[in-house]
């Protein structure tokens, strides 16, 4: 197991490559509204997700990861430093990245169809063309049947796999994912962790996945980012996830990964 | 996820006939389901008419001021026969009709504006709960100084009593819009354009139809008064003279007429709603 130093968190890939994803000394204010206080998020933060690459970002609780994520995202900017997706400079959202949310977000008067499809329209992409596009995709998340339903009949899971099949169907580079599953009960969950795992490997994305749930990020990842305490959050650690692919559920239970939880626990009990 | 109840005891009758029997029973008792509410409602209103007719001709009441059913439904028919009924109507709806027409398009229009940007809020919050807080029944006798005793009077009635509750469920049907979809919207890249279309609107158009519903109503009470004030045409203007006159029977008719049209908008409005909402989660039944 290695441990990489923060800053030195980029494998040796040539910088700027398609669906790389680069973090480089992020800070992120915010004022708040009543009292006109700044208050600041997230630090310094900086590290590379390199094209098909999995890293997830874990934190304590409050620690800003999901204000990071929504710069990334280029929803909110940033105070200082940059984001740059394939080497381009983010600054704003665009098609080379899409976010799932931990709340679905359906649009409650449209179908699963019609949800799906929802990017690519506002992409002005041909009509055909992208009921094709989303039936694959719906296809892909296995909700195969379903494409009439209305998200109201479908449950947490499956919605949240519709939020998934509608991120991918824009064909991102990027996926950015915000506590995707935190929202569903425990078994769903780890249904939903094999499936991201299993799609995931078919459609070659670089993701960033942020959890608070240990076992979740080193599971799914190939890399994680352990984030500090808020305010002015930095990252304190990344770890090297040297377990094999594909990966069955129950290694979760064997001591490599059992050291790689403590690890990371005590890291952050101690940040 | 909806989960579809299968009858598994199907097959669990002990005998031939009874399962027969069973069949029957069953057939009563879905008739009754399906359309109890039909039934129930119709009961309901023979009940009353029923009483109103047997009061007035048991001289419970005094006939010559309540009427009864049976001389309201003769009245009824003279007032279309030659009674100047359809004329009255015409009139009626023309005023209705263009005036709730006014009202809906500036209602939405500026609805849609004021809820988006919030500047045109500021400005027009005051103005709209001013105008809400007076009584528009009350400037009847001064639409008939600006526009006379014929039918703008009326029309501008109409278009004030039934602008306000379009305009403000408008208002806040926008201002209401799910912000977490705003946000997957953004994320996408949504021009400010297909954010209205796409999340705005739809999110909006419940309360938008509330509103239409409110405005359907306080539209047709603005216009029987301003008839009622002063006309010279109309289903109120009916009303009026015929209650000036105690030709009763023929007041309640002309009531009966306006009751009408009432129930008869707000069924084509439910109908609408029923088609939009065919999303939602169905909250009772």
């Amino acid at each position: 197991m290695s441990l990489t130093q923060p800053g030195f968190a980029t494998p040796p890939i040539a910088a700027g490559g398609a669906g790389e994803l680069a973090i480089d000394h992020a800070r992120i204010e915010f004022i708040a509204r009543r009292d006109n206080k700044k208050y600041t998020a997230i630090g310094d933060v900086s590290f590379t997700v390199a094209p098909e690459e999995f890293v997830s970002v874990v934190g304590p609780s409050g620690c800003g990861k999901s204000s990071l994520m929504l710069a990334v995202a280029g929803l909110i900017p940033l105070a200082r430093g940059s984001v740059r997706v394939s080497g381009k400079l983010v600054t704003g959202p665009e098609h080379d990245r899409a976010m799932v949310f931990q709340s679905a977000s359906l649009l409650p008067w449209r179908s699963v169809v019609g949800n799906v499809s929802y990017g690519l329209e506002l992409m002005k992409v041909d009509r055909a063309q992208a009921r094709q596009r989303a039936h694959e995709m719906i296809e892909l998340v296995g909700l195969s049947g379903f494409e009439s339903n209305y998200p109201h009949e479908l449950s947490g899971g499956m919605q949240q796999r519709v939020n998934l099949a509608r991120a991918l169907a824009a064909d991102p580079l990027v996926l950015l994912m915000d506590e995707p599953f935190a929202a569903l009960d425990a078994q769903t969950r780890e249904l939903m962790q094999d499936e991201l795992l299993r799609i995931w490997t078919e459609m070659k994305k670089s993701v960033m996945f942020v959890t608070h749930q240990i076992d979740e990020a080193i599971f799914l990842a190939d890399r994680v980012v352990v984030l500090g305490r808020g305010p002015a959050t930095k990252v304190v650690k990344v770890v090297e996830i040297p377990l094999g692919r594909p990966r069955p559920e129950s290694i979760k239970r064997t001591p490599e990964f059992v050291a790689i939880v403590d690890d990371i626990w005590t890291t952050i009990r101690g940040a | 996820m909806t989960a579809t109840i299968v009858q598994a005891d199907e097959q669990t009758s002990s005998g031939d006939e009874s399962g027969l029997e069973d069949l029957e029973v069953n057939r009563v008792r879905d008739f009754w389901f399906r359309r109890q509410r039909a039934i129930i409602g119709l009961v309901g209103v023979a009940l009353v008419v029923g009483s109103w007719e047997l009061s007035a001709d048991l001289k419970l009441v005094n006939p010559v001021f309540s009427s009864k059913p049976s001389a309201i439904a003769i009245a009824l028919k003279d007032y279309f026969d030659g009674g100047g009924g359809l004329h009255a109507l015409q009139v009626s709806a023309t005023e209705f009709g263009i005036g709730f027409a006014i009202a809906l398009v500036a209602g939405l229009l500026l609805g849609l504006a004021i809820g988006w940007w919030r500047f045109l809020d500021y400005l027009f919050d005051p103005l709209i709960n001013v105008g809400y807080a007076v009584p528009r029944i009350a400037l009847v006798p001064l639409f008939v100084i600006w526009f006379g005793i014929g039918i703008q009077s009326k029309l501008a009635i109409v278009v004030l009593s039934a602008v306000f509750p379009i305009l403000l469920n408008t208002i806040t049907g926008v201002k209401t819009t799910d912000a977490s979809l705003l946000r997957v919207a953004r994320s996408f890249k949504a021009s400010n354009v297909q954010l209205f279309r796409t999340v705005v609107l739809p999110g909006a158009l419940p309360q938008i139809v509330t509103g239409i519903r409110l405005g359907i109503g306080l539209g047709l009470v603005g216009m029987i008064v301003g008839e009622l004030v002063s006309s010279t045409a109309g289903l109120g203007f009916t009303i009026e003279t015929a209650g000036n006159n105690f030709q009763m029977p023929l007041m309640f008719a002309a009531v009966a007429v306006v009751s009408a049209a009432g129930v008869f908008l707000s069924q084509m409005l439910r109908i609408l709603e029923r088609r939009l909402d065919r999303w939602r989660p169905q909250t009772h039944e």
